[in-house]
């Protein structure tokens, strides 16, 4: 049932202004790919553009290979769930999710049984009867994402569907589409603009900034492995300490770190992710840094810390710690890469 | 100029006058709508003292664009030469402004908003029944010497005596034409118009009654199939009426298959009709203010072969007048209006084909020899002959009670018979 | 919701409204008592006051006939401004380009007087009209103008109200009918399917309410049935007409006879839409 789609070269642009600079990307059958980035990158536009309700200015979308130039819409196979439920007021619960049966041709009884069944996968079924008015909004977006699983589709489209849900909401959603993947296998896009939630639900996340993919890779490569500096902070990495790199060895405020192999003689940034560092007595470590501030996360705790090196200006190091971290304003303290080597970028 | 069917404007506005004078009634009390008594002068001195200043609201239908610049042009200056200003109001139908002055009564204004109409027939007596109309005044104008005393068009308005109730204006005479392009051999009587009309199916119709001119092609068949105006009482009567009205009816059911769209329909007044006639829909046509036919002619809104009909046994004429409301609120000035209007420059003006071309009331001998000379000058028509063409052989009109009365008649047997 | 303020609310809600309503109550209240005296003759131009039902009675066949006459003209012009005006919003939401040519042209037509209209589709329809004239066919045309099926007054109409529908409609829905329909596109509906399964349902509530104020407003309407109906038969608002502007002023019973069976229709239509628009909201 699953289906694979690829974006070849895809353009959009409205007048003037580009939305989308020749996107490429492949998803394989029933994996799902997060296209992660913030408001105006053109994720948005790229799913309205494999869902047919818009047209890219160049290039292609296959699906299973074949172009789906020209082919509209109602005739892709292609589900896609809003950010917003978009329920039919004028239907009730089962009839909403019964819809594209309906439209498929089925009689009405036929339709409804079939809509229980996805009903019962989104947990209600109890619901079945109750006008669209009358649900709360995680309701609204189970209903929704019923509906369009009830459709069958060979690639399912998710547009920040919960980014208006609240955080236990969208826990249960979580743990929803977990349920629906492992019993459906559908192919699944999905766009956010929330790393963790593209970190939970996806096999794998595309960066989208301004309109490019900037890296497409596993969860764990685009956290640790960066291809720059945007996609580090993109995924929430707080560090790059400027440097050199010379003969594999990056030299900074930080010392001397490993940088993965291949990379080439010159300046480079030593990306090091806030949880990968450990905060370590004055005196030990690998590096002497000054605590400059707190910030509370709740269990966590942000600690900022000026590292001063043996020449150039100091830089500012970030070390995300469980728990109380110990250490107050001013104090100095030890700093120590939790792994023994690290990953430089160029930009 | 062209003239298209132009839409006449609804008559809701007289629906809204009785509601918002109902509403007037009764929030005075429903207190017997009397009006204060109706001032009376003495002498002309007396009105011109009383007239200085005034502004006299002239209602007229306002669908006759030179009778519009007429009034405007030439009868307002004079006015106001005179110290009083004319003012127009167009109305779209006469009995707009009847029904102006009798709301206005009924809402118990004695400073009514309507000083003078230009009225006659069924307006007239309709107002004079509800008794609306100021009376008695007209021997005060000096201009009333200029007409013939004896006149019966002027004595009497459709059978309703005049009693000095209005001042003469202008006079009509009802006048067939036809296209001579189409008709090498027009008919010469009514009776024979209407054996043309079977001859040539869908050549010929008429406005629907209620319109004026449908009423008045209406009598013109009551009293041809009467054998002559001279057979049929003037004075309306239920007997009078069950003797002749049937020949009538009959006569235009059974020509009623032979009329434009077999008689399902008529036009809905003189223009609907004129503009089936300029658009050669039909052969024959006609009107009551036949003076118009040469200015219409020349604009090209009716064909160039269009020619006047004249009947042996003649047509209906009739005078129109300017009535003062007992309620006016500026009745002297209305009184100095009326007498401007009777001038012999006025009349002679107004007489012009190209001013308006209404026919004078006045008596032409009573004139001067330099105030005749001044309709001596004006111009001759090819397609209108004179008035004393026109008039011969003319009968008056039959009393305003006959139209109503005929007008539901046509409407009962003959409009819903198909 | 707490209680005990719901009754001083809606007590001072009311006072507020009753500057505004009560002088519609008040002006409607009295023109229609004025009306009902005068058709039962109790409020006569001349003469004194006697109470009769002739103008009732006396012609019942023709009131009935007129009636009878209006509620067709009115349900077959309701019906066609009803259905073109939808497919105008529909057409207007699908082809956002040319549907903006199609809702301004639509917009232009509300403010032309129903009198122009009239004259207008007069001069187009005639015997001798524009259409005719480009057709070139003088002998088969039809008599639309003034013919036995009302048909120019009924286009004239459907032309004017089907504008005043579809902007109705394109108001109600055009925020949320877009989202709605990408959604339907996505699961399976076709064009044709997005209109009548998701367009037409949501506009159904903006329809039924326009639908009864074009029925009401074309069965009360004068000029365009006066104007380009035949002679004979009379619609209601052409015989109150004619009958108020009688020379013979007995006649003006009849005519608010005539008038007041209009009002009478109207409200009974106006009450018997609100019952079944509310009926079908429970429904749901």
């Amino acid at each position: 049932m699953s289906s694979s789609l690829e974006f070849i070269g895809t353009s959009r642009s409205f007048g003037e202004a580009t939305v989308l600079h020749e996107v490429s990307l492949i998803v394989e059958p029933s994996r799902c790919v997060a296209l992660l980035g913030g408001s105006g990158s053109g994720k948005s536009t790229l799913l309205r553009i494999a869902a047919g309700l818009d047209d890219p200015s160049s290039g292609q979308v296959l699906v299973d290979g074949g172009d789906l130039d020209g082919v509209p819409s109602e005739k892709r196979g292609i589900a896609l769930v809003f950010q917003k439920p978009l329920i039919f007021p004028h239907l009730n619960v089962v009839d909403n999710v019964a819809f594209s049966a309906r439209m498929a041709g089925q009689s009405r009884q036929a339709a409804r049984r079939h809509a229980m069944a996805y009903l019962e996968l989104v947990h209600l079924a109890d619901f079945a009867g109750r006008s669209a008015g009358r649900l709360s909004g995680g309701q609204e977006q189970r209903v929704a994402l019923a509906r369009a699983l009830a459709r069958n589709p060979r690639i399912l489209l998710l547009d920040e569907p919960f980014s208006s849900l609240d955080s236990r909401l969208r826990e249960n959603m979580y743990s929803l589409v977990e349920d629906i993947r492992s019993e459906l296998a559908p192919t699944i896009v999905l766009v956010t603009h929330d790393r963790r939630e593209a970190s939970i639900l996806a096999d794998s996340i595309a960066v989208l900034d301004d309109g490019r993919i900037l890296q497409h890779g596993p969860v764990a490569q685009l956290h640790y492995q960066p291809a720059t500096l945007a996609v580090n902070r993109i995924l929430g990495g707080l560090n790059a300490i400027s440097g050199q790199v010379d003969g594999g060895i990056h030299h900074s405020v930080l010392g001397r770190v490993r940088v993965q192999p291949g990379m080439v003689d010159g300046p480079a940034f030593l990306v090091m992710r806030q949880e990968a560092v450990r905060i370590l007595p004055a005196g030990e470590g690998t590096a002497v840094g000054n605590v400059a501030g707190l910030k509370s996360l709740g269990a966590h705790t942000l600690v900022r810390t000026e590292v001063a090196g043996n020449d150039g200006l100091p830089e500012t190091l970030t070390v995300e710690v469980s728990g109380d971290p110990g250490v107050s304003v001013g104090q100095m303290i030890g700093l120590q890469p939790v792994n023994g080597s690290g990953w430089a970028v160029i930009r | 100029m062209p003239r298209l069917p132009a839409p006449v404007s609804p008559r809701r506005r007289a629906a809204l006058y009785t509601a918002a004078s109902a509403l007037a009634l009764l929030l005075t009390s429903c207190s017997g709508a009397t009006v204060g008594q109706v001032k009376s002068f003495e002498s002309f001195d007396e009105v011109r003292a009383e007239a200085e200043g005034q502004t006299v609201d002239l209602w007229m239908y306002g669908g006759d664009e030179q009778g519009n610049a007429y009034v405007d042009d030439v009868l307002a200056p004079a006015a106001r030469e005179q110290g009083v200003i004319l003012r127009r109001v167009p109305v779209a139908d006469t009995q707009d402004a009847v029904n102006r002055v009798l709301s206005e009564r009924q809402a118990g204004r004695d400073d009514g908003s309507v000083d003078l109409v230009w009225v006659n027939g069924a307006n007239f007596s309709t107002g004079r029944q509800a008794e609306v109309w100021r009376c008695g005044w007209t021997d005060l104008l000096p201009n009333m010497e200029y007409t013939d005393r004896e006149d019966p068009l002027i004595l009497s308005d459709f059978g309703t005596p005049v009693d000095g109730c209005e001042a003469p204006w202008h006079k009509a005479q009802f006048t067939f034409f036809y296209d001579s392009e189409a008709i090498a051999d027009p008919p010469t009587s009514l009776a024979g118009i209407l054996e043309w009309a079977t001859a040539n199916p869908g050549r010929f119709t008429y406005p629907a009654p209620p319109d004026f001119t449908g009423s008045v092609f209406l009598r013109e068949v009551l009293l041809s199939a009467a054998g002559g105006a001279d057979q049929v009482p003037l004075e309306y009567s239920e007997e009078a009426f069950d003797e002749h009205a049937p020949a009538a009816l009959q006569a235009l059911s059974e020509v009623a298959p032979s009329l434009w769209r077999e008689g399902s329909t008529y036009p809905r007044d003189e223009q609907a009709l004129n503009t089936l006639f300029a658009n050669d829909e039909v052969d024959i046509a006609m009107t009551y203010g036949p003076a118009t036919l040469t200015d219409l002619v020349a604009a090209g809104a009716l064909p160039e072969s269009t020619k006047v009909l004249t009947l042996d046994e003649g047509t209906v004429g009739n005078a129109s007048f300017l009535a003062i409301p007992a309620n006016a609120a500026d009745a002297a000035g209305a009184m100095i209006v009326a007498n401007i209007a009777l001038s012999p420059e006025q009349q002679a003006a107004k007489a012009d084909p190209a001013i308006w071309g209404q026919f004078a009331v006045l008596d032409t001998e009573l004139l001067t020899p330099a105030q005749q000379d001044q309709f001596e000058l004006l111009p001759e028509s090819p397609i209108v002959p004179d008035y004393a063409e026109l008039s011969r052989n003319a009968h008056g009109e039959l009393a305003a009670d006959w139209v109503p009365a005929l007008s539901e008649a046509w409407r009962q047997d003959v409009a819903s018979d198909r | 919701m707490s209680r005990g303020q719901g009754p001083t609310t809606t007590g001072r809600a009311v006072l507020f409204a009753l500057p505004a309503v009560f002088p519609v109550v008040a002006v409607l209240g009295v023109s229609l008592a004025a009306a009902v005296l005068q058709s039962l003759g109790l409020m006569p131009f001349i003469g004194p006051p006697s109470f009769s039902v002739e103008a009732w009675t006396g012609n019942t066949g023709e009131l009935v006939r007129a009636t009878g006459l209006s509620l067709n003209i009115a349900a077959t012009a309701t019906v066609l401004s009803v259905c073109i005006g939808f497919l105008i919003a529909a057409y207007v939401l699908a082809s956002p380009r040319m549907g903006w040519i199609v809702g301004a042209l639509s917009a232009a037509t509300i403010p032309i007087p129903h009198l122009i209209g009239a004259g207008a589709i007069g001069l187009l329809l005639s015997d001798s009209g524009f259409l005719e004239r480009v057709l070139g066919m003088p002998a088969a045309f039809p008599a639309l103008v003034g013919g036995p099926w009302w048909i120019a007054a009924i286009t004239e109409y459907a032309w004017k109200e089907s504008a005043f529908v579809a902007l109705v409609v394109l108001g109600s829905i055009a925020r949320s009918v877009g989202d709605l329909c990408d959604a339907a596109a996505t699961l399976g509906a076709t064009a044709r399917q997005r209109v009548f399964r998701v367009v037409l349902p949501l506009a159904m509530p903006s329809l039924a309410v326009s639908a009864l104020i074009v029925f009401v407003y074309t069965l009360g309407s004068y000029e365009p049935v006066w104007l380009l109906g035949p002679t004979s038969p009379e619609p209601l608002p052409v015989r109150a007409v004619r009958l108020f502007g009688s020379v013979d002023l007995t006649a003006r019973p009849e005519a608010m006879a005539s008038a007041l069976v209009s009002v009478a229709v109207g409200a009974g239509v106006i009450l018997i839409g609100i019952l079944v628009v509310r009926r079908s909201r429970e429904f749901r």
